[in-house]
């Protein structure tokens, strides 16, 4: 679980990025992943902050409408070469510029894996109100991230494990991840309902789909 | 001394050293002083030195500061590493509200934002209108006042107080690590060896005006792997004449002293030799006036399409050495100084013309828009990648 702390480092070297993942994460990426995939439904998807494009292969050849979207031009540019040709459209862009690139109501589904982590907190709250105005009626919104554990036994296992690596992350990237507040309150917020949730053991990973709420 | 001064002070202290740690600002907006429907409204990165120089700079202004989620790096190596680019710039645009508290619609960059932020591309995204300020936080507000920029406000230097503060992030590693070791058991040799470690660093940074004569586009550095052996570079020179100076001085104090032991003063040379070995293999690279020597893209040259060219002048207003000199009447740029280029590809980002474009050594020419959408270090594979971008 302390391994997406790592992911800033591996952003950094997108060449590394899926085998340091895999390592680091022991198989448990793979997981989400499958798991993310099971719960898209309808025909046009969005992958935001794609990276590397892991997402977008566990749903290629499904006959969907797959776009990826991500910041960084250089874990686009890995994306590219392992996405076959035609299975995804990918677009450089940020969280606050989704409306630019596309038009209200274009997704049946929008999931986001490790974004919000990464996220400021009014970046994570215009980005839930873009998905909520991209999404068609009855679509719906699933992240995947790291959240603050509940109990206190949780937060201290995640301290105990977080911490020596947010050092070594921190000295090597000078960046790092930032676990997810409040995320069930600020889709409410931003006109969801939420309908699954799903934790890990010691409650520091969640997954969380939401539904559009219709108005 | 007020507590905001003392903790500044400390803060200042504890970045400078502790520099390769992440010390990341809290993105937002921030009000200095009092400000306006009018006010200027400036960005910066979130890196924290920066913030809270830019606030001490801005000191008897009124101005919106709007501080961008760069990832906690700063302005320059955000910029050109991709982190601090038209998007980070469009994003802190839209979330801190600040277009409900002007009237205007100005947005003043840090000068040396340009290598990473598209201007056309913010300008067309939120119809604010983007310039560049000064390079230097100090100097904005003689530049909100004034209202132009002056040639000194465009320039990068690398002042005593910068070499101080870079001799001080070499220094510190090297006797923290080195010193440690020695605690174990050899604590007799650590006070020389701090000593030695730090009287090195201050000393080639104190110097480096001195020492940097050999470096510059037209003193190439050897070719392939050799460039690391810095022993058969031209580099070198001053650098090695520099510690041979270290060594008779400290050969002349342990004579003054009545210490002379030959074995010691061999090690402790050998060890400075290496010291200052490490520390010359890309002394050009931790200055912001040159570019590293261990980079391909030193090689590279700006080449301007004349004809194309419309004089706009972006070229000119970027550029942090001072490049550019532009005809007014014939509206026609030219590049005055070649050799002063650092390859920050500032300018090619923000020609409006595409009439400015890199140029490798084999006479490729690197697309334009391959520089604005990958930046020059291509996240570490450099022009090699870039090339290929631009092919494909």
């Amino acid at each position: 679980v302390s391994s997406y702390i790592w992911m800033r480092l591996l952003e950094s070297a997108p060449q590394r990025y899926d085998a340091g993942v895999r390592l680091l994460s022991m198989g448990h990426i793979e997981r989400v992943y499958r798991r993310v995939a099971e719960l898209v439904h309808g025909t046009e998807v969005l992958d935001l902050g794609c990276g590397t494009g892991n997402m977008l292969l566990h749903l290629a050849g499904r006959g969907l409408h797959l776009v990826g979207v991500d910041i960084s031009p250089g874990m686009l540019a890995v994306a590219r070469k392992k996405i076959p040709p035609g299975a995804a459209r990918l677009v450089q862009t940020g969280v606050a510029e989704l409306t630019d690139q596309f038009p209200g109501q274009s997704f049946d589904t929008i999931v986001g894996i490790l974004l919000f982590s990464e996220l400021s907190e009014a970046e994570q709250h215009l980005a839930l109100h873009q998905c909520n105005s991209l999404l068609r009626s009855g679509g719906s919104l699933i992240l995947a991230d790291e959240v603050p554990a509940a109990t206190w036994g949780g937060r201290t296992m995640h301290n105990l494990l977080r911490v020596p690596l947010l050092l070594i992350a921190y000295l090597l990237t000078q960046t790092s991840t930032r676990p997810v507040r409040d995320l069930e309150a600020k889709l409410n917020e931003a006109g969801f309902r939420i309908v699954l949730r799903e934790s890990n053991r010691l409650g520091d990973f969640s997954l969380v789909q939401a539904a559009k709420r219709e108005e | 001394m007020t507590v905001t001064t003392v903790r500044d002070f400390v803060l200042d202290l504890a970045q400078i050293l502790l520099r390769s740690l992440s010390w990341p600002a809290t993105p937002g907006l921030v009000r200095v002083g009092n400000p306006g429907r009018d006010s200027p409204v400036l960005v910066t990165c979130n890196y924290d030195l920066t913030v809270r120089r830019v606030l001490r700079a801005l000191r008897g202004v009124d101005a919106y500061l709007l501080v961008a989620p760069t990832k906690g790096i700063n302005v320059w190596c955000g910029a050109a590493g991709g982190y601090f680019a038209a998007h980070q710039v469009i994003s802190i645009l839209r979330t801190s509200g600040i277009a409900e508290l002007v009237d205007h619609r100005r947005l003043v960059l840090p000068q040396l934002s340009a290598t990473g932020v598209e201007r056309k591309l913010v300008e067309q995204r939120t119809g604010w209108r983007v310039v560049f300020g000064p390079v230097y936080a100090s100097d904005i507000p003689a530049y909100l006042a004034g209202g132009r920029k002056t040639e000194a406000m465009r320039q990068v230097r690398f002042r005593l107080a910068d070499r101080l503060e870079m001799a001080a992030v070499w220094a510190l590693p090297f006797s923290a690590i080195g010193g440690a070791v020695l605690a174990i058991g050899w604590r007799d040799l650590l006070w020389p060896f701090v000593t030695m470690t730090w009287a090195l660093a201050l000393g080639l940074y104190l110097f480096f005006p001195r020492l940097s004569g050999t470096v510059g586009p037209s003193r190439r550095p050897p070719a392939g792997w050799a460039r690391y052996l810095i022993l058969f570079d031209p580099r070198l020179r001053r650098n090695a004449t520099f510690w041979a100076l270290f060594v008779v001085v400290m050969w002349g104090q342990a004579y003054a002293r009545g210490a002379v032991h030959i074995h010691h003063l061999m090690g402790w040379s050998l060890v400075s030799l290496f010291l200052m070995l490490v520390i010359s293999m890309d002394l050009d690279g931790s200055t912001p006036i040159y570019k590293s020597g261990l980079h391909e893209d030193r090689f590279l040259k700006v080449e301007l399409n004349t004809e194309a060219c419309r004089g706009r002048a972006m070229c000119w207003e970027v550029c942090p050495k001072n490049c550019y000199t532009v005809d007014a009447v014939a509206h026609k740029a030219a590049i005055a100084r070649p050799d002063e280029c650092v390859q920050c590809g500032a300018c090619i980002v923000q020609c409006p013309e595409d009439a400015l474009a890199f140029v490798t050594p084999a006479g490729e020419r690197i697309p334009p828009a391959a520089i604005r959408t990958y930046k020059l270090n291509m996240l570490g594979k450099r022009s090699n990648t870039i090339a290929q971008a631009g092919r494909s």
